[in-house]
């Protein structure tokens, strides 16, 4: 009896020891806690009111989405710009060297505007090079007249860009060549057409095959674009 | 540990020899579990020896606190009565007592002790009352309690005879009860509609001979039926019963007999009450069953089953309240599981309601929508990249598709002929973001092909272009000639 007593007054003693001690607090706290959880419940209501909710799930589908585009882009921009199997290009100097055109020629006024239009910008100087080394590689390609644009169809934030617009005479194979050269896909800088013509000189001269297309001269008028990628700001924003 | 109100003591030393049985209720079942018998009417004082044989006792048995102990009341000059009134209400019965008994006794309220037991029928019920001197009561408490001897309720042992007698042999007709002790003898009358009972101060000790005893005994009783009982009914009993030490010897019954002519009962073997096999606490022996009447009827109060239970006195509050600590102690055990509980829970309830909208969650969710609409502008942002780079790609192919239309147009200038055919002019118009491209050939062809050139241009690059358009013929600058024009939708 005695022992059951001792037992049972100290189970109880602890009891209300743990409940001063641990629960009556922890009760002072729970209500506490619940004012507390009242005025957060309060602010999350009023900012319900202002706000759409968007799930973590929504938002990390945006993430996912917006890392799918933006690999998109680095594919098609590296699609782009990739230049593994061609040769560099030459410098500005050795490109006027090379070539025979007559327009360039020493002292003629396109050769000496290419040489200013180079000293302007890289990006200038790289498509002019380009320019340059396409005309070199079409035999009978004429260089009639070469002009600078001041403006881009395309805006696009991973390229600079600049406009020229060109006129050649040559014989339809040449000239078809060099307009297919003006194409995405051949490195940098990244040359695109805006606008083509392509116009026999000489109708009475026209020929009767395909082949033979080559007869008369043809004269072509082709407006494009140069891209080149800007260069990456560290740090910047 | 027993549970309390299921074991009881019934001690009687009321009569020179204290006599004590153990019983324990288990369900509907009476078991017997000790008995004792310790004989004290050699005493000087049997006030004294009494005492001293329920110190002895008490020693002896060292009952727990969970067993009920009942204890006779010396019942000399008390007095007994029946009354049989109608049905009413408990107060109005007790009021009813008090008023007859104080009447009939013509003593003062708090000189005697008053109580009754009512026995309830339909439209009558029995009211047995007794009365007590409150002078011996208190003295009888007084020495249990100086002495320090436990009790939980003092009953009559005229009561306790009775309800022995019919316990065992519940007739319902008129009987005689003696319990004829060393020093004193109870007499019960019990009839079917009363009970009277009368303590006479003769005892086996007092009389040289049984046979003397017995001729005492018989004039005892017949005063008391002429004392006590109404005289509006005979009282005819059909046998008497004889316990306590008168019962341990043939003689008394054989004398009991001659003088009463009335057959002589003794319960040398009790009904209703299991008495395990074996060895059982106390000292007395099977014969001493015989003697055992009063305090067979005291545990019977004690457990309930008594048909006449008159408790006189309530025992000693620490007994009643040492009986209620099994319950105190559940009460206290649930009472700590329960503040362990609360304890717990206010834990666990502070956790959850601290984790719930932890945090800045309007901030946070102001933030998530925030960087969700970031994320939707840079997704922009994106889409419109990857769409200006595709958009520069796909001026490759609206390039190359000049070589293309002129392969297609040398078809048509094979079979020609000998007229005329010229492609005057050659226009680009690469594709833009939602626009296609488109390319424009001009032709100047000889009038003689008029007839069916838009058919061979159209079949020339269907297939080849998304949609072709032939223009046509017009007026060419040479006005030999016609002008045609085929506008192709690049692909």
């Amino acid at each position: 009896m005695r022992l059951f007593s001792i037992l049972v007054a100290t189970l109880f003693l602890s009891a209300v020891v743990s409940f001063l001690v641990a629960g009556r607090p922890a009760l002072q706290r729970s209500r506490s806690e619940h004012a507390a959880l009242l005025a957060r419940l309060g602010s999350l209501e009023h900012a319900l009111q202002t706000i759409t909710p968007v799930s973590y799930a929504e938002a990390e589908a945006l993430r996912e989405e917006r890392s799918r585009l933006d690999e998109l882009g680095n594919r098609r921009l590296d699609q782009l710009t990739d230049a593994r199997h061609l040769p560099p290009l030459p410098g500005l100097e050795e490109a006027l060297a090379q070539t025979d055109l007559e327009a360039l020629g020493e002292g003629q006024p396109l050769r000496q505007a290419i040489v200013q239009w180079a000293r302007e910008s890289e990006l200038a100087s790289a498509c002019l090079r380009r320019l340059l080394a396409d005309l070199a590689a079409t035999g009978s390609a004429e260089l009639e007249a070469l002009q600078r644009l001041e403006q881009t169809t395309l805006q696009l934030e991973d390229f600079d860009g600049i406009g020229f617009e060109l006129v050649v005479l040559g014989e339809m194979p040449d000239v078809l060549d060099l307009l297919e050269r003006f194409v995405p896909g051949r490195g940098e800088p990244v040359l695109s057409v805006t606008g083509a013509s392509l116009r026999r000189v000489e109708p009475g001269l026209w020929s009767t095959t395909p082949r033979q297309l080559a007869s008369p001269p043809v004269r072509l008028w082709v407006r494009l674009e140069a891209y080149l990628r800007r260069p990456i700001r560290v740090g910047g924003g | 540990m027993n549970w309390p109100g299921r074991s009881v003591f019934g001690v009687d030393a009321t009569d020179g020899t204290l006599k004590a049985v153990h019983l324990r209720r288990q369900g509907q079942k009476l078991r017997l579990l000790g008995s004792w018998r310790l004989p004290y009417h050699r005493h000087a004082d049997p006030e004294v020896g009494a005492q001293q044989a329920l110190a002895t006792f008490f020693a002896t048995a060292r009952p727990d606190t969970f067993s009920r102990i009942v204890l006779a009341l010396p019942d000399a000059g008390h007095q007994s009565r029946t009354y049989v009134v109608p049905a009413m209400q408990a107060e109005r019965v007790s009021d009813l007592v008090r008023y007859e008994l104080l009447a009939e006794l013509q003593t003062p309220e708090e000189d005697v002790l008053l109580r009754h037991h009512v026995r309830k029928g339909v439209l009558e019920q029995q009211v047995h009352a007794v009365a007590f001197p409150a002078a011996r009561v208190a003295a009888f408490v007084d020495g249990l309690l100086r002495e320090r001897l436990p009790f939980d309720e003092l009953q009559p042992p005229g009561f306790a005879l009775a309800s022995f007698v019919e316990h065992q042999q519940p007739r319902g007709r008129d009987r005689l009860a003696l319990g004829v002790g060393e020093c004193a003898t109870e007499l019960v009358l019990l009839r079917d509609d009363g009970l009277w009972t009368r303590h006479l101060p003769l005892g086996r000790s007092h009389v040289p001979s049984v046979a003397h005893l017995a001729e005492r005994l018989a004039i005892e009783v017949e005063a008391a039926v002429t004392f006590l009982l109404p005289r509006d009914s005979r009282f005819q009993p059909v046998d008497l019963v004889l316990t306590e030490e008168g019962a341990l010897g043939p003689a008394l019954t054989t004398e009991l007999k001659r003088v009463m002519r009335l057959p002589v009962t003794r319960f040398g073997e009790w009904q209703r009450i299991a008495i395990p096999e074996g060895r059982l606490a106390g000292n007395t022996t099977a014969i001493e069953t015989l003697c055992m009447g009063k305090a067979l009827g005291l545990a019977l109060a004690g457990l309930g089953r008594a048909r006449f239970s008159c408790p006189l006195v309530e025992g000693t509050p620490r007994r009643a309240a040492l009986r209620l600590l099994p319950i105190a102690g559940l009460g206290l055990v649930l009472s700590s599981f329960g503040l362990f509980g609360v304890t717990e829970l206010a834990w666990q309830r502070e956790r959850t309601l601290a984790a719930s909208l932890a945090g800045d969650l309007p901030g946070e969710m102001t933030g998530l929508v925030r960087r969700a609409e970031e994320t939707k502008a840079e997704m922009n942002a994106s889409a419109r990249r990857a769409d200006g780079l595709l958009a520069l790609a796909r001026r490759r192919p609206d390039v190359l598709a000049v070589r293309s239309a002129l392969a297609r147009l040398a078809g048509v200038l094979t079979s020609r002929g000998a007229a005329t055919l010229h492609l005057d002019n050659v226009w680009l118009s690469p594709g833009d973001a939602g626009r296609p491209g488109r390319l424009t050939l001009t032709l100047d062809a000889d009038p003689a092909l008029a007839t069916d050139l838009a058919a061979r241009l159209q079949a020339a690059f269907e297939g080849s272009f998304e949609r072709v358009a032939v223009g046509g013929p017009s007026v060419a600058p040479d006005v030999s000639l016609q002008r045609w024009t085929v506008e192709l939708e690049l692909p």
